[in-house]
């Protein structure tokens, strides 16, 4: 690669930055955490930036650790999930009422995505959230990009059927 | 039949896909009404929905990129000695209490900046209204000198002259398990000292913070009002600050051969106080 990597994360992590604090607001509900995790992908970039190819793979690699830190974080702290949380009914769907139009979207994003099964959600996030094209995004989560294309024609398909259903 | 349809979702999937690349280039998309671009659309919005980075946040990345130095891309050479100068003093001390989120917004109002040869050490005021209630520590007792001088890599800086009847009485690792990762822990060795049969009345703190290391971050965020002078410790500049509590309490700060080091006591004058850190070798 002809540019130093660490120049190119220090120019272009103002516009990573927002990416990866959403990612993992998706990930986790709790802001504190959130925060944390983003800061700690950013501080294991760089000390990984060697292993940076180019420049145009530097979203997908900053998701790859992401993801890592995400998973380690899960390893660590086993999530604990009720019942509802596990049939996607969990409290976003239940107080909707009563929350701002933002927040109340936000919910309503939140419960529906929670319907989709772990690969589904994903794959929503890291395009929708992360801004990474289908093939970065089959680089980072080894699969094919033709696989990718379809796993979210999918999940967009019964999203929609959970948001409409959401309205009825 | 199978292998038909088959191709047919792939053909749908592969033009959604186009379909998305567009909507998240802010361009103008076609056939909107379908309905998987319908919930695409609501998903590509939610980044307007949440809130923005916190300035906390943003602070504490920026800290991180500044403090890192940049690599060479060819390869290995010899910074110019001003070049070192001007990369190790872009590194700041913050030492303790801080890098909480409510610390990191304080960063912006820096009370005085002290360089202290190769150490910048910037103190900020109390914010109103903030919680200031310091980091989580763990101080776990050290045996000996020898365990001290195991942590510090280093033989331990002493004072040579102490007040009369005063001895060391404790030596402590302390350690802040919820700083960033990359900040050595113990994050510093705790000399105490006092007369026997008294509570301990003098500290030297020794931080394990080597500046050229990758990241040596800190300020000194006082939590109640201060005064700081500078003072000369052994041909060195340090920082005496005075913090004005029900009685004042005094800390000299001033760096030693890369380290850190600070003196503190709510006991003794800070004349007496500046006399002990003019012998510490």
């Amino acid at each position: 690669m002809s540019r130093d990597p660490y120049q190119i994360l220090a120019e272009q992590y103002g516009e990573y930055l927002p990416r990866v604090l959403n990612y993992m607001r998706l990930r986790v509900d709790d802001e504190a955490l959130a925060q944390d995790l983003t800061a700690q992908t950013f501080e294991r970039a760089l000390t990984r930036l060697h292993t940076l190819r180019d420049e145009s793979a530097l979203g997908g690699w900053l998701f790859a650790i992401a993801r890592s830190e995400i998973a380690g974080y899960f390893r660590r702290h086993k999530p604990q999930m009720s019942l509802e949380q596990v049939s996607g009914l969990g409290d976003a769907t239940s107080s909707i009422e009563g929350l701002t139009e933002k927040a109340q979207e936000i919910a309503a994003l939140r419960a529906a995505l929670a319907t989709l099964s772990e690969r589904e959600q994903e794959i929503l996030r890291l395009r929708f959230v992360a801004g990474l094209t289908n093939r970065a995004i089959a680089n980072t989560m080894r699969l094919r990009e033709n696989t990718v294309a379809v796993i979210l024609y999918r999940a967009l398909r019964k999203l929609k059927e959970k948001l409409d259903a959401q309205t009825q | 039949m199978l292998k038909h349809n088959k191709r047919y979702e792939i053909q749908q999937a592969r033009a959604l896909s186009a379909q998305i690349d567009r909507l998240l280039a802010g361009e103008h998309i076609q056939r909107a009404d379908i309905g998987e671009l319908e919930a695409a659309q609501r998903l590509a919005q939610i980044d307007i929905l949440l809130p923005p980075v916190p300035v906390g946040l943003q602070q504490r990345i920026e800290r991180m990129l500044c403090t890192r130095v940049a690599p060479s891309p060819i390869g290995p050479t010899r910074l110019r000695p001003a070049l070192w100068g001007a990369l190790i003093t872009a590194l700041t001390l913050l030492v303790l209490w801080t890098l909480t989120p409510a610390g990191q917004t304080a960063w912006a109002r820096v009370l005085v900046t002290l360089k202290l040869r190769q150490t910048t050490v910037e103190i900020t005021p109390p914010t109103e209204g903030e919680d200031t209630e310091p980091l989580h520590a763990v101080r776990e007792p050290l045996r000996d000198l020898l365990a001290v001088e195991l942590i510090m890599g280093r033989a331990p800086a002493l004072p040579r002259t102490l007040p009369e009847g005063y001895t060391l009485r404790e030596m402590t690792a302390v350690s802040f398990p919820d700083l960033p990762r990359w900040i050595s822990q113990p994050l510093y060795v705790e000399l105490g000292y006092g007369p026997e049969q008294a509570p301990q009345s003098l500290y030297l703190r020794e931080y394990r913070l080597r500046f050229r290391e990758e990241g040596g971050i800190l300020s000194y965020k006082q939590l109640g009002e201060a005064t700081v002078e500078a003072v000369d410790v052994a041909g060195v500049e340090g920082a005496l600050i005075t913090l004005y509590g029900d009685t004042p309490a005094y800390s000299i700060v001033w760096e030693r051969d890369g380290l850190l080091l600070e003196l503190h006591s709510q006991v003794l004058d800070k004349n007496i106080l500046l006399d002990i850190a003019q012998t510490v070798r």
